[in-house]
């Protein structure tokens, strides 16, 4: 199922380990990287070349915040749950994301732009609340703050649309 | 190893470096509770129910028992204040999550938690309210498990027996913190996932989270009575500890102490069990009556038998009986049946089901190795530096020696599996050859060429250790590739990159496990399994050897104890006049000289009209890969068949005399498995019924046909057969320990665990011309 690029690089990275389940969770990302999530099948083909059992690999993966089990949307928010934030108004920062998206944690909008998840501590505790979109972080989240992202995020994704509409 | 002292409880105790807080308390006698640690597991520090308080001067600190090593010095509370706060409030967690329904769970009486509960006094009610786990109960079609994660305390007993016991990796643990939960890979059913139905995880489950479909709602732990004795459903031997309720065996456990399996059962072993329990089972001897049979009493049952066989012996001559012994029977058994043809019937016709597979075992190892069965033991399988599992789907059918194959393979050895299809031990293997049916001669023959070719064989070894390599090496020229890559099926690159990987690791591990549906290799088949480990300096060390098991539960016993045609026993030949004058000394009466025929043969003279009667022994004709119109046949030919079983089978309708045995689980006896370990059957279960033991019933007819052959005791017999086995010299029935004695015995009752190197002066492993 793998593009034969992507499976002669991961091949490679693999290759280049002393155990190969050192690379784990390296191809986990790579593969994620270009599917949008791992798929049952995906893990499976992960598992067969870092020869693991695919159990293994399922522990890693359910374990990791990260690696998504399931499709996802075009930005992922990870919404910090942890003591500091928690302390700072996580809860109502999340109340606000989930009126603002129309979903519940968990949930993906229904126009495939944005998931909301759950994260551990992401280390910003001097920066609380905060969260991650995409792997980049935002502190010191207000409800105006997380208006003004969510906004940039939407008009970003719409103009490209129309790029590729217009070249197409 | 270095020694640390430290002081538990005030107690000063001394052990080696490296042992953990747990282990030295349990030399002090002082007990440590503990949920999710198991002596026969990985250590996993998942529950720290096990706490202990580390004091160290002014300060302490808690720390799990049964992962922490010792420290000099060191000192260990392990039931102060703090340490019964922490295991209490632990033990309300836990509780604070799980269902609490010991009234009505399967598991009380026998469950982990519960006796700790019970143990510290905690009630479920200290952190009520919280949130709280609702699985689906029982959302698994498994047909042996029955899950209820709701009652799960994460103790991950179950991933680790799966993955490190069978291999098999189907449990894991998926998502973390609250929401981890016990699954399998991407939450598929079990089957799905890969179980093979081992029983471990119900096995190592403290609760009932992973437990038995077998009794659930039927029965209270406590009613059930456990007995542990030998499992004689293949030839692995494995211990079981059978749960047994009035006539019934309700489920099976493995048990940890059998140095065979330890604790590992098959699917065979651990849920196939229902012919015991069977509404089928033969209560009473039976006579034909009329087209039907009628049930009779023991005695003119064992009377008719003796003088029926006896009326054919007078009139047609010994040589028109065979008698034909099951798979299942104990070695006192198997003795007894080939003295009752050759004392009492006047013939050689005796034989077993798996006679004439195990015979050429026997003719082609003992003649190149000097030890003519299983060189190794099965334990020695994990240790291989590279596994060669040649024969029957080794999981399905010698699940012990699978697992630890294995096992070899997760440590970091080479599998390879050579098998017409995929099968479980392909999964984890190296390489899967698909090999033709049959075919493993023309591939072991295959892997010697390439090494010999190659120069890829020990030469030090075969220098030291051998004699007559170059006979083989001249031979094996004469033998083209192209005939052994047709029989095969393989390309001649798979065979010599096969032969490069198999060599490239040593100890090299040969495993052939015997299939019955598959016809009998010839004798030049296991030398040359023997040349290919000698070629590879694998012969008589530990974790390599030529590994070769038989089919039935006591296949090795059968033909160690003479039942099967070619051999008295003890292995000598029937054809050899010396032998049989030392049985006539010892029984009063000398066997024929004649010699006998194998069961294939004695089918034939049944057709021919020459074989008029037949005592089958726990065999049922029509499982013997026959036709069935042949067996039919056959079986309506026979003026006199005798039918003795424990669970009525399709012979029962020709028979004309049926006598009623016992399954092995409810008979005494001593059976000896495939790594030639002798071990003690024990009665696990009683069945009210004129049903007796095969050994019982065998004596009955011996005694009537001649008083002076019957056999006085169990032990007796096995002593008056330990005099014509040297394998068994000395050996007495009561002195066989729980862990049993693997053959060749010296006088003084020591056994032998495996091949060793043949010593200087001694005589040497022995190369055999190679023939397709």
């Amino acid at each position: 199922m793998l593009p034969d690029q992507l499976r002669q690089h991961l091949q490679k990275v693999i290759s280049e380990a002393e155990y190969p389940r050192e690379k784990a969770i390296e191809v986990m990302y790579e593969i994620q990287k270009h599917f949008g999530y791992m798929s049952d099948a995906a893990m499976q083909e992960a598992a067969r070349l870092l020869t693991m059992a695919p159990v293994e690999l399922e522990e890693l993966a359910t374990f990791y915040d990260f690696i998504f089990r399931e499709p996802v949307g075009k930005y992922v928010i990870q919404i910090c749950d942890s003591a500091m934030c928690w302390l700072d108004g996580y809860e109502s920062i999340l109340e606000h994301l989930c009126a603002r998206l129309n979903i519940r944690l968990g949930e993906t909008t229904s126009d495939g732009l944005f998931t909301l998840l759950p994260a551990c501590c992401i280390g910003y505790c001097d920066r609380s609340p905060a969260m991650l979109i995409n792997r980049r972080v935002y502190g010191r989240l207000t409800a105006e703050k997380i208006d003004r992202i969510l906004d940039r995020l939407r008009s970003l994704a719409e103009s490209v649309q129309t790029d590729q509409a217009t070249m197409s | 190893m270095a020694k640390v002292t430290l002081k538990i409880n005030g107690q000063e105790v001394e052990v080696e470096k490296g042992t953990t807080i747990l282990e030295a308390a349990k030399q002090l006698g002082i007990y440590i509770p503990t949920l999710c640690y198991h002596p026969y597991l990985p250590l996993e520090e998942a529950c720290r129910i096990c706490v202990v308080e580390d004091i160290r001067g002014g300060w302490s600190t808690l720390v799990a028992g049964c992962v922490f090593p010792v420290r000099n010095g060191m000192v260990i509370e392990t039931e102060s204040e703090k340490v019964i706060e922490s295991r209490r409030t632990i033990m309300e967690l836990l509780l604070s999550d799980h269902p609490n329904d010991c009234m009505t769970c399967y598991a009380t009486g026998e469950c982990e938690l519960q006796d700790m509960a019970y143990l510290y006094k905690v009630k479920p009610t200290a952190f009520e309210g919280g949130e709280r786990h609702k699985y689906e109960i029982d959302p698994d079609p498994n047909p042996e498990l029955h899950l209820n994660m709701n009652k799960c305390i994460l103790c991950r007993r179950c991933i680790r027996a799966c993955s490190e016991i069978q291999g098999a990796d189907v449990w894991t643990k998926v998502g973390r913190g609250f929401d981890q939960r016990i699954s399998t890979a991407f939450d598929l059913p079990t089957m799905e996932a890969g179980c093979e139905l081992c029983g471990h995880c119900v096995d190592f489950c403290p609760v009932d989270a992973i437990g038995w479909r077998r009794g659930r709602d039927e029965v209270r732990s406590w009613q059930l009575k456990p007995c542990a004795t030998v499992c004689l459903q293949c030839s692995m031997g494995c211990r079981a500890a059978y749960d047994v309720l009035d006539e019934k065996v309700v489920r099976v456990r493995g048990d940890f102490a059998s140095p065979a399996n330890m604790g590992a059962l098959c699917k065979m072993g651990r849920f196939n069990f229902d012919f015991i329990n069977s509404p089928d089972r033969v209560r009473t001897a039976c006579l034909k009556d009329g087209d039907g049979l009628a049930p009779c009493s023991l005695e003119d049952g064992l009377k008719t038998a003796a003088s029926a066989l006896e009326k054919v012996r007078d009139t047609d001559g010994g040589n028109a009986i065979g008698v034909v012994c099951g798979g299942m029977l104990t070695n006192e058994e198997y003795y007894l049946a080939q003295k009752l043809a050759r004392g009492a019937l006047a013939c050689n016709n005796v034989d077993n089901i798996d006679g004439p597979w195990q015979q050429v075992i026997y003719d082609g190892l003992a003649s190149s190795t000097g030890l003519g069965a299983m060189s190794n033991t099965l334990g020695d399988i994990a240790k291989a530096g590279a596994v060669l599992a040649l024969g029957a789907d080794t999981i399905e059918k010698h699940a012990i020696a699978g697992i630890r194959a294995r096992k070899a393979s997760r440590q970091g050895g080479i599998l390879i599996v050579a098998h017409p299809q995929q099968v479980p031990l392909t999964k984890t293997a190296t390489k899967h050859l698909a090999v033709k049916e049959g075919s493993e001669d023309a591939l072991v023959l295959g892997l010697i060429k390439t090494i010999i070719e190659e120069e890829l064989y020990d030469k030090d070894y075969l220098e030291q250790y051998t004699q007559e390599f170059d006979k083989l090496q001249r031979n094996i020229e004469k033998i083209g590739m192209g005939e052994l890559t047709e029989k095969t099926g393989l390309g001649e690159q798979e065979i010599r990159e096969t032969a490069q990987l198999y060599a490239s690791k040593k100890p090299a591990c040969l495993i052939y496990g015997v299939d019955r549906k598959t016809a009998p290799l010839n004798e030049t088949f296991y030398r040359m399994c023997a040349a290919l480990q000698m070629l590879l300096g694998s012969l008589g060390v530990e974790g390599g050897g030529v590994n070769v098991m038989g089919c039935t539960g006591n296949a090795q016993g059968a033909i160690d104890f003479g039942a099967v045609a070619k051999y008295l026993p003890g292995y000598s030949p029937v054809t050899r006049a010396a032998a049989r004058k030392t049985v006539g000394k010892l029984w009063g009466v000398e066997p024929s000289d004649q010699g006998g025929l194998s069961w294939p043969e004695m089918f034939e003279a049944i057709e021919k009209g020459e074989m008029k009667a037949l005592y089958l022994i726990g065999v049922d004709p029509f499982e013997l890969g026959y036709p069935r119109a042949k067996v039919e046949g056959a079986l309506s030919r026979l003026s006199l068949l005798v039918v003795q079983d424990c669970v009525k089978n399709r012979a029962f309708d020709y028979a004309h005399v049926v006598l009623p045995s016992l399954s092995f689980i409810e008979k005494e006896g001593t059976a000896t498995n495939c790594e030639r370990r002798v071990q003690r059957l024990h009665k696990a279960l009683t069945i009210c019924s004129d049903a007796r033991s095969d050994f019982e019933l065998i004596n009955g007819v011996l005694s009537n046909l001649n008083p002076e052959l019957k056999a006085e005791s169990l032990a007796a017999t096995f002593a008056e057969a330990v005099q014509l086995i040297k394998e068994l010299d000395g050996l007495s029935f009561e002195q066989i320990p729980d862990e049993g004695v693997q053959w060749p015995v010296d006088g003084a009752g020591a056994g032998t665990v495996r091949l060793g190197l043949p010593e200087e002066e001694k005589a040497r492993f022995k190369f055999y011309a190679a023939r397709l």
